[in-house]
């Protein structure tokens, strides 16, 4: 009985160490990093809707910017020039890479 | 139909088809206020800007633009200003906002079609420096309000990201991207067509220029067209004592950037685990300065860079690559 007492105590005090290893050590060792979506994946998912958390909106707002009162005194703005177009190969393979 | 802008510190660089070709417009992102006191000196002014690129204010002020905007600068030993500081909207210029829409307004155009699809590149957040006034946030929504009123459905795309798409195609979309422009270094990681480290620095082309500024006692305007003109190898001395401090300040700025970048990479939990040494494509026009790739070659190498390297390799069109991603990307959505 008492063998069985002190195997249940060591079987409880190791899952309790592996909590205690896994909160103080392994997590102080991670860098607090959040993985980049890239372009496409914000694309997919702009539809999501997250409701666990509820937070006021203190983004910036963009006030109205006005330009009808900038007289223009000049032709086109900037210099055009050309090149052959060889993106087309890259748009097929990266519309296949993410199943476009 | 679609359209790629670059929106940078330096160049407005917007990009679409027409047939076979790819057309980019490039306009330089700076101004240049000028606001008379009498009616004969407006006569006087305005008679004087002929031929240049200006608009003329409600108040009476003459705004000039673009390259001109820099000349005029430079004719009266003062610096140009800028729409654009550190990447994203300046919140230091009170015209900021103005000038900036309406110079995207100018260079991209009415939409050939309602909702035409535009992607327009952003910076990422910088690890060398914690301001309020960087919000890439707001600098995004700027943009995109701009963008809406010339009917286009615009959406942002990490620059580094785009450069990624523009030039990483035959290691099929994996390598490292590296955009130096003229206010921040941005660089993304890419495996397999997908972005995995994102950041950004704040020191470039323009920290080259306030350096060599304060070294020589020129204004940033002056350094900034000597530098432009190049007859320099960075590290390497010039008798031009304005080129001399740019060389050794671009030095200097390479040596940043290759640590800066070990340090951000190295033992990052994102960062994947390449099987092959990787390839690194470099581009913006702080990187067209001679000898910048091969000193960013040798000094990632001496700052321990955590990845083995197959190439640093300058991308075909480095001032253009960023707006080409930006419309390849567009061509997908």
């Amino acid at each position: 009985m008492i063998e069985q007492s002190l195997f249940f105590i060591i079987l409880l005090s190791i899952f309790i160490a592996g909590i205690l290893f896994d909160k103080y050590v392994l997590n102080n060792n991670l860098h607090s990093y959040n993985k980049p979506e890239s372009f496409f994946g914000k694309q997919r998912n702009s539809e999501k809707v997250y409701k666990d958390s509820i937070k006021i909106d203190d983004k910036k707002i963009v006030m109205g910017i006005e330009t009808v009162s900038m007289q223009s005194k000049h032709e086109g703005l900037g210099k055009t020039t050309e090149s052959q177009d060889n993106t087309q190969s890259a748009i097929n393979k990266l519309k296949s890479m993410k199943g476009k | 139909m679609s359209k790629g802008l670059d929106v940078g510190t330096s160049f407005i660089i917007m990009s679409k088809y027409n047939e076979d070709k790819i057309v980019f417009k490039d306009f330089r992102d700076a101004f240049y206020v000028i606001k008379p006191n009498t009616p004969i000196a407006t006569k006087m002014i305005e008679k004087g800007l002929a031929g240049k690129t200006f608009v003329k204010d409600s108040d009476g002020s003459f705004i000039i633009l673009g390259k001109d905007a820099i000349e005029k600068a430079v004719e009266r030993n003062e610096t140009a200003r800028r729409p654009m500081y550190r990447g994203v909207v300046s919140v230091k210029e009170k015209e900021a906002k103005r000038v900036l829409a309406y110079i995207l307004k100018e260079v991209v155009g009415k939409a050939s079609e309602p909702g035409e699809k535009l992607v327009f590149c952003v910076p990422a957040q910088p690890v060398d420096q914690e301001d309020d006034d960087f919000d890439v946030g707001y600098h995004e929504d700027v943009v995109k309000t701009i963008l809406a009123e010339t009917g286009h459905d615009a959406r942002a795309i990490n620059e580094a990201e785009a450069l990624c798409y523009s030039e990483l195609e035959d290691t099929d979309y994996t390598g490292i991207g590296i955009s130096c422009g003229a206010g921040m270094t941005n660089v993304c990681v890419m495996l397999n067509g997908e972005p995995t480290v994102v950041f950004s620095t704040t020191k470039s082309g323009d920290w080259v220029d306030r350096m060599s500024a304060v070294a020589t006692g020129e204004p940033d305007s002056v350094v900034q067209v000597e530098k432009e003109g190049g007859g320099f190898k960075v590290g390497e001395p010039n008798e031009n004592p304005v080129l001399n401090a740019v060389s050794s300040y671009y030095e200097r700025l390479i040596e940043y950037t290759a640590k800066q970048l070990s340090a951000a990479l190295d033992g990052h939990k994102a960062l994947p685990k390449f099987k092959d040494p990787i390839r690194i494509v470099v581009a913006g026009g702080t990187s067209q300065a001679d000898g910048y790739i091969e000193k960013l070659n040798e000094k990632l190498n001496e700052s321990n860079f955590p990845l083995s390297i197959q190439e640093v390799k300058h991308a075909s069109d480095p001032l253009h690559a960023v707006s080409k991603g930006c419309l390849i990307a567009a061509s997908i959505l």
